[in-house]
C-alpha cells in the first residue's frame, strides 16, 4: 500500500504530470504522421530519458505508446492513410464519414474508443501481471528457454503476410545477436577485430536503423509532401451514438487486450479482428459498413489502444516483448538498469505502480488532448514529411550516438537504416527480426544454463519439465498450423479449378 | 517575331516552356542556391566565430582548431556544390519528363549520399551543429521545401537540439 501511494505520489509530481503530458502530446503527433508509428517515437525519444529517473522515463514513453495508437486515427479519417499501422480498419469507415462531411464526429468516436480501449486494456494489465508474475518466478532456465522459442515461433508465423519471410526475418535477427562475447565461454566471436562489436550490437541502435533511418528513406523515396489542412470542427458523439458504440467499445477492447498479449500479434491484427467482429455483431448497421459505420470505426480504435495493456503483461512478467514498440520499451528498460520479467514486480515495485499509476493518469490526459487540441492535431497531417525526413534523420543520429558515445554506432545505424529499407521493400516483416534480437540472447544463456543444469541427461532436460513440454509443443503447433492452413487453402483452391 | 513563328511549320511552333516537375527553373534556383550558401557560411562562420570566443566558458577547444575550420568549411562548400549540381540536374530531368518514380529513385540516391557526407563530417571532423544545419537544408532544398523555410528550420533546429543535447541532456556530441 505504501508502494501505492508513493507511486502516486511520483506520478503527480511536476516531473511526472510533465512526462504524462509531453508522451501524450508526441503520442499523437508522431501516431498522426504517416509514417511514423509508436515503434519509431519511443526509440527516438530513449536518449531523452537517460537524464530521468526510470519510472518518470517509462511513463513518458508508454504514455508516448497509447496516445500514438489514437493518433494514427486522425491521418487514416482525415487523409485515408493510415499514421500507424494500427489504424489501417479505421480507414475503412473512417475516411468515408470524413468525405461525407462528417470528420469531427469520426475522429470523436476514435477518440472515445481509443480511451475506453486503453481504459480496458491497462485494467486487464494491473488485473494480469501479478499473478503472471508470481507464476513466472517458479520459471527455471528450462522453461524461459522454451518460452523463448515458443515467442520466436509465434512471432514468425503471426507476422507478415508471408511465414516464411516471417521466418527468415526471424533468423536474420538471431544472427544479428551473435557478435559479442560468448555468455559461457567469454570467447569473442563475429567481432572482426572491432572492439566496438565487444558488448554486441547496441540494441537501440538497431532499432532506431531499422525503425526510423529506414522510414527517413521511404519517405524521401516516394513523392512526399503534407495534405491539405482539412477543416474540422469539434463534433462530440451525442448520447444515443455513445450508447450504439458503447458495446463495439468493450468487445474491441477484450479482443486488444487479448490479441496484444500474444507475441508479435500486435495491433494491426487486432484491430482486424476487432473490425470483422463487429460486422458481425451488427446484422442491421446505421450505415453500410465501408460507408462510414460508426461502428466500424470505433471497434478497430478500442481494439488498438486496449493493446497496449496487453502487450504491456508479457513485457513486464515474462521479460518477452509483445510488440515491436514493447521490444524497444525492453531496450529503455536495459539502459535505465532494469531487468524485465517477474523480478521486477519483487525488486522494483515501486516502478511498475509508477507505471500503471502513469498509464491511468495518461487516458485522462489523451482524452482531454484530444478533445481540446482537436483542431491542432487535424494540422499535423499538413506538415510536409520533406520537413520531417531529414529532421527524423538528425534525431535518429543523434540517439544512436547518445547510447556509448561512439561514432561508430552512427554507422552501424545508417547500415540498419539500409538493411531495414532494403527487408520493407522485399515486404520482409521487420517485427520479426526485432523480437528475434530480443529473445536470442535469452534463448540461448537459458538454453546453456540448462545444458549445465542436466550434465548427464543433456537436451533431455526440456522434456523433464511438463511446463517446458507443453510450450514446446505449442511453439510447434505454431510453426505447423499456419503451414496445414495455407496447404489446405492451397488445396480448395486447386480443387476449385 | 509574331510573323516568323507564324510561318514555321507546325511541329517548330514555339510553346510555352512545360511546367516543370521539380519545382523552379534551374537559373533561378541557381540565384537563391548562391544566395543561401552566402547566407548559411556567413551565419555559420557567426556562430563558429560565437563559439570560439566562448570556448573558455563553454570548453568545447578541440571543436574549433583551425585545421578543423578549414575541413568543417571544404566539407559544407563540397556539400552546397552537390546540392546545386543536383538540383540542378533533378529539375532539368524533371523538365525533360522523366518518370516520378526515377526522380523519386534518384532523390533517394542524392539524400543517402548527402547522410554519408554528413555522417563522413562528424566523424572525420566533428562540429554536429555546423554538419546539421548543412545536411537539414541542404536536403530540404533537395526535397523542395521553400528556401527561406528551410534556412529557418535548419539554423533554428541544429542549435537547438545542440544546445538540447549537449548542454541540458549532458550527450557528448562532437
Amino acid at each position: 500500500m505504501e508502494t501505492l501511494l508513493l507511486a502516486i505520489q511520483n506520478v503527480f509530481s511536476v516531473s511526472g504530470l510533465l512526462s504524462v503530458f509531453c508522451g501524450t502530446a508526441l503520442g499523437i503527433f508522431v501516431g498522426a504522421m504517416p509514417g511514423l508509428g509508436p515503434s519509431m517515437g519511443v526509440a527516438l525519444l530513449i536518449p531523452l530519458t537517460f537524464a530521468l529517473p526510470a519510472s518518470i522515463s517509462l511513463i513518458l514513453l508508454v504514455s508516448l505508446y497509447l496516445a500514438a495508437e489514437y493518433g494514427g486515427s486522425i491521418s487514416a479519417v482525415l487523409i485515408g492513410t493510415p499514421g500507424t499501422a494500427a489504424a489501417t480498419a479505421t480507414v475503412v469507415d473512417g475516411y468515408p464519414l470524413c468525405q461525407q462531411g462528417y470528420p469531427g464526429k469520426a475522429l470523436s468516436t476514435s477518440l472515445t474508443a481509443s480511451t475506453v480501449g486503453g481504459v480496458i486494456g491497462g485494467i486487464a494489465l494491473m488485473a494480469a501481471s501479478r499473478p503472471i508474475a508470481a507464476f513466472a518466478l517458479r520459471f527455471g532456465p528450462v522453461e524461459y528457454c522454451s518460452l523463448g522459442i515458443l515467442g520466436l515461433s509465434i512471432i514468425a508465423s503471426l507476422s507478415g503476410d508471408d511465414m516464411r519471410k516471417g521466418l527468415g526475418a526471424a533468423a536474420l535477427g538471431l544472427v544479428l545477436t551473435l557478435p559479442g562475447v560468448d555468455p559461457v565461454t567469454g570467447t569473442t566471436r563475429f567481432t572482426f577485430g572491432m572492439y566496438e562489436l565487444y558488448e554486441g550490437i547496441p540494441f537501440l541502435t538497431a532499432l532506431i536503423g531499422l525503425f526510423a533511418i529506414a522510414e527517413v528513406f521511404f519517405m524521401v523515396g516516394r513523392n512526399i509532401g503534407g495534405a491539405a489542412r482539412p477543416d474540422v470542427s469539434d463534433e462530440a458523439l451525442s448520447g444515443r451514438e455513445l450508447r450504439y458504440i458503447a458495446p463495439t467499445c468493450i468487445r474491441g477492447s477484450l479482443v486488444g487486450s487479448l490479441v496484444g498479449a500474444v507475441p508479435g500479434a500486435g495491433a494491426s491484427i487486432a484491430c482486424w479482428i476487432a473490425y470483422d467482429q463487429e460486422k458481425r455483431f451488427t446484422p442491421k448497421p446505421g450505415r453500410p459498413f465501408g460507408q462510414g459505420e460508426l461502428r466500424g470505426i470505433a471497434g478497430p480504435e478500442a481494439a488498438n489502444s486496449a493493446t497496449v495493456g496487453g502487450a504491456l503483461i508479457p513485457l513486464l512478467t515474462l521479460g518477452m516483448p509483445g510488440s515491436p514498440t514493447t521490444a524497444v520499451l525492453i531496450g529503455a528498460l536495459v539502459i535505465h538498469g532494469l531487468q524485465p520479467g517477474p523480478k521486477l514486480f519483487t525488486e522494483h515495485l515501486d516502478i511498475v505502480y509508477s507505471l500503471f499509476a502513469g498509464l491511468t493518469l495518461s487516458y485522462v490526459v489523451l482524452y482531454l488532448l484530444g478533445r481540446l487540441g482537436m483542431r491542432l492535431w487535424v494540422s499535423i497531417v499538413a506538415i510536409p514529411q520533406a520537413v520531417l525526413a531529414p529532421i527524423i534523420f538528425c534525431l535518429s543520429v543523434i540517439g544512436t550516438y547518445s547510447v556509448r558515445s561512439l561514432t561508430f554506432d552512427i554507422w552501424l545505424g545508417l547500415g540498419f537504416g539500409l538493411l531495414g529499407y532494403v527487408l520493407k521493400q522485399a515486404r520482409f516483416p521487420l517485427a520479426p527480426l526485432i523480437l528475434a534480437m530480443i529473445l536470442g540472447p535469452m534463448v540461448e544463456s537459458n538454453y546453456n544454463r540448462a545444458l549445465l543444469m542436466a550434465q548427464k541427461s543433456g537436451h533431455l532436460i526440456f522434456l523433464q519439465s511438463p511446463l517446458s513440454v507443453a510450450l514446446l509443443l505449442t511453439a510447434l503447433l505454431a510453426i505447423i498450423y499456419p503451414l496445414a492452413q495455407a496447404w489446405r487453402a492451397k488445396r480448395n483452391r486447386s480443387l476449385e479449378r | 517575331m509574331a510573323a516568323i513563328a507564324g510561318e514555321l511549320p507546325e511541329k517548330m511552333t514555339p510553346r510555352p516552356f512545360p511546367p516543370l516537375a521539380l519545382g523552379r527553373p534551374t537559373g533561378e534556383s541557381m540565384r537563391y542556391g548562391t544566395l543561401i550558401i552566402g547566407i548559411v557560411f556567413t551565419a555559420t562562420a557567426g556562430v563558429m566565430g560565437l563559439v570560439t570566443a566562448l570556448e573558455p566558458a563553454l570548453a568545447v577547444s578541440d571543436m574549433v582548431s583551425p585545421k578543423r575550420i578549414t575541413y568543417l568549411f571544404l566539407g559544407l562548400l563540397g556539400l552546397f556544390g552537390l546540392l546545386l549540381i543536383v538540383s540542378g540536374l533533378a529539375e532539368a530531368k524533371g523538365a525533360a519528363g522523366a518518370s516520378g518514380d526515377r526522380v523519386n529513385s534518384m532523390r533517394l540516391g542524392l539524400f543517402m549520399g548527402m547522410c554519408v557526407l554528413y555522417l563522413g563530417g562528424l566523424s572525420l571532423v566533428g562540429c554536429f551543429p555546423a554538419w546539421t544545419c548543412a545536411l537539414l537544408f541542404a536536403s530540404m532544398r533537395l526535397l523542395r521545401v521553400n528556401l527561406l523555410r528551410s534556412a529557418c528550420i535548419a539554423l533554428v533546429f541544429s542549435l537547438t537540439v545542440f544546445v538540447l543535447f549537449k548542454y541540458i541532456l549532458g550527450v557528448p556530441l562532437p
